[in-house]
């Protein structure tokens, strides 16, 4: 600094350099003198970079926020949740019950401390060690009425009324791709929306979903198929997918992730959404294609079309793949002499897993959730977001910008959850929950699930 | 303006190759790193590598030809991109000689570090033949992890280390922390000399 008189230090501040233009910040970085002139500590290196690799460090660094984002201002802290109205209010009640009791603790923990505690040193401790909240937090509910085409314009109106900092949770029926777009236009973090739809992408950045959906499924079964060793190199697969939301992204995951190997394109039938997957057109493809594996994307193929294939007179296919997600329970309708080549992809942990770590997850009422007997799928869908919240509430600190936000929960640990074997994020990774079982059916009427793959298959 | 995640890594990559491994003298007051002898037990576990092949780590590792390994993954962007610069600065300091020694990171992200993720991973630090990465299911790198006494539970308290199995006798050199190439390329030589 300064030069070396022995008086009392300045009050004022060093003279400010000039704002850096990218030529004096290019040069800068390489030379390590600034635009007054001024040399910079050794410590900071010196980037000999080239042109372009310099311009891309120079984006980057423009890329970043210098000031908070919208949603902020002295007092609160603005969330807002999304619900569709394709759903029942019991789809999503308990969702909301729990994310405005998360709010509701959060605050009264803060005004707690606000008004117990005198000593501004003993509270900024506390605010310090992520105790208190910076802000009171807010919780709005942005109800979305009618088709999804119309949904972009509804939530640019709630979005101008009332800008917030980040969508939490919120929960659809059918699509989210309208949502999704919106936060990317609006650079508006969106964490873990409960959908089964979630948009596929490797380089959007502001929406984390807990997983895949049904996409993960599709990409599953085609990962299972491909390290079967009984499966031939150039093995057939007859694909049948209905022509519905779900079953076609169970078919562009698989259709992806096999592509990707290299593999033959699957042979592939398409059933129209009125339509139902006979038990006479399903033996008539197995009989004129002869797959060596039928994959069905169809919740119509069960009780009847896939049972009939044990008939007489008609030669089975070495395996069948199908989607629990999409056929729900009726998976469990398979009769018994078909479940040997039956495969089921299961993306979530199994029941039996499962009921041994409720007592874990909920018994002590982790966080606040507290709940009976009987924990419901809202309840355990919710648990990583308010896991996930808690978490990076308390490592935001007074960093209300939305990229550091999202920064934080991608360098966060791996969540420990009930209903998937491990949720994890990383720089850049989008969906938390990777895995997803093959799982076939035990013998008789109360099967069991029995586990044919780890959780991750590669 | 956004920067793809991509770039983002590509850049980190490309400021640790350039800059952040400079020749420091090795004089023994300057070592930061820890450095000792051990002896590990590989494990009979089949991975999977970047091509989507299936290998064997018992026949990749207990080789004639030195081999390195690391524990990285695949999006990390702290200490895996300046272990990862080591491994290039290596390669390109042996150059020909870079078939002579078996480079091997294992990820401990193994839920994401599918091959695809892998390959991109090696194709941005422009790795030549002779560097494989490796995943797995979780209760193998598990085992991995702690047969070399490397054990990570959580990919966040992840932690720099290198081990190069000596060739002759089989024994590993651990080494423990960030190191320079010039550190690296002479531990490589001590460890690997005849
Ligand atoms: C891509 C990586 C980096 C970039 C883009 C970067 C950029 C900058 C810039 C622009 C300044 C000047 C700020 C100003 O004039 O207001 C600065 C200062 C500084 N940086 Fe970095 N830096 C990087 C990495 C590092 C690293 C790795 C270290 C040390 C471990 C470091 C240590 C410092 C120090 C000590 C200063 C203050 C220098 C002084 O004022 O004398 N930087 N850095």
């Amino acid at each position: 600094m300064g030069v070396a008189d022995k008086g009392p230090p300045s009050p004022q501040p060093p003279p400010a350099r000039p704002a850096y233009t990218d030529e004096s910040l290019a040069a800068a970085l390489r030379g390590g003198v600034d635009p007054s002139g001024r040399v910079w500590d050794p410590v900071m290196p010196r980037y000999k970079l080239q042109d372009d690799d310099m311009a891309i460090l120079i984006s980057y660094l423009k890329s970043l926020s210098s000031e908070f984002s919208p949603g902020v201002d002295a007092a609160t802290l603005r969330f807002a949740t999304v619900i569709t109205d394709d759903l029942t209010p019991d789809r999503y009640q308990e969702h909301l019950n729990l994310l405005d009791n998360f709010i509701r603790r959060t605050n009264e923990r803060t005004n707690h401390i606000e008004n117990e505690v005198r000593n501004p040193r003993v509270k900024r401790q506390l605010m310090v060690s992520g105790r208190v909240a910076y802000r009171k937090l807010s919780l709005s509910r942005w109800m979305l009425k009618g088709a999804p085409e119309t949904w972009r314009s509804q939530l640019e109106e709630y979005y101008r009324k009332e800008p917030v900092f980040a969508l939490i949770g919120g929960v659809s029926g059918t699509a989210w791709k309208p949502v999704h777009d919106f936060c990317e236009s609006n650079h508006l973090p969106c964490l873990f929306p409960q959908t089964d739809f979630p948009v596929i992408s490797e380089t959007d950045w502001y929406t984390l979903y807990p997983s895949k959906g049904y996409y993960q499924e599709g990409e599953t079964a085609a990962r299972f198929l491909n390290r079967c060793d009984d499966f031939p190199d150039s093995g057939k697969i007859l694909m049948i997918t209905r022509e519905s939301r779900e079953g076609i992204m169970l078919n562009d995951g698989f259709r992806d992730t096999w592509r990707a190997f290299g593999r033959a394109e699957p042979f592939t039938v398409r059933i129209a959404e009125k339509e139902f997957l006979s038990p006479e057109r399903l033996a008539l493809l197995v009989k004129t294609e002869k797959p060596d594996a039928v994959v069905i994307w169809d919740n119509t193929a069960l009780p009847e079309a896939i049972n009939s294939l044990t008939a007489p007179g008609i030669e089975p296919p070495n395996k069948i793949i199908v989607s629990s997600g999409f056929l729900d329970l009726k998976f469990m309708e398979l009769n018994d002499n078909i479940r040997d080549i039956t495969y089921i992809t299961y993306p979530e942990r199994l029941p039996m897993d499962e009921k041994l770590l409720e007592a874990y997850f909920f018994g002590a009422k982790p966080q606040g959730l507290k709940i009976g007997d009987g924990i419901s799928k809202s309840a355990k869908q919710t648990y990583p977001l308010i896991k996930v919240l808690e978490r990076a509430l308390r490592e935001m600190k007074e960093n209300f910008y939305r990229d550091y936000l999202l920064d934080i929960i991608s360098m966060g640990k791996d969540l420990d959850v009930p209903l998937y074997e491990r949720m994890s994020f990383g720089p850049g990774q989008r969906y938390a929950s990777k895995g997803c079982y093959i799982v076939q059916l035990g013998k008789g009427s109360r099967p069991e699930l029995v586990k044919k793959s780890n959780w991750v298959i590669h | 303006m956004r920067i793809p995640f991509h770039l983002k890594s590509a850049l980190v990559a490309i400021l640790l190759c350039v800059c952040i491994l400079p020749a420091r003298p090795a004089q023994a007051a300057d070592i930061k790193y820890k450095r000792s002898v051990e002896r590990y037990n590989v494990p009979d576990v089949v991975l999977i590598n970047q091509d989507g092949k299936k290998v064997r780590l018992q026949s990749l590792l207990n080789s004639d030809v030195p081999v390195i390994v690391d524990f990285i993954y695949g999006t990390c962007t702290t200490i895996c991109p300046v272990l990862s610069a080591g491994y290039v600065n290596l390669q390109r300091k042996l150059d020909a000689d870079s078939k002579k020694v078996r480079l091997i990171s294992i990820t401990i992200d193994p839920e994401n570090d599918s091959p695809k993720v892998m390959k991109e991973y090696l194709k941005r630090f422009r790795a030549k033949p002779g560097w494989d990465f490796l995943t797995g299911s979780r209760a193998d790198i598990d085992t991995v992890m702690r047969a070399f006494n490397a054990y990570i539970p959580d990919k966040m308290s992840h932690y720099p280390l290198n081990l190069i199995r000596m060739p002759k006798g089989g024994s590993w050199v651990r080494l423990f922390g960030l190191m320079s190439t010039k550190e690296f390329m002479n531990e490589y030589l001590l460890a690997t000399a005849k």
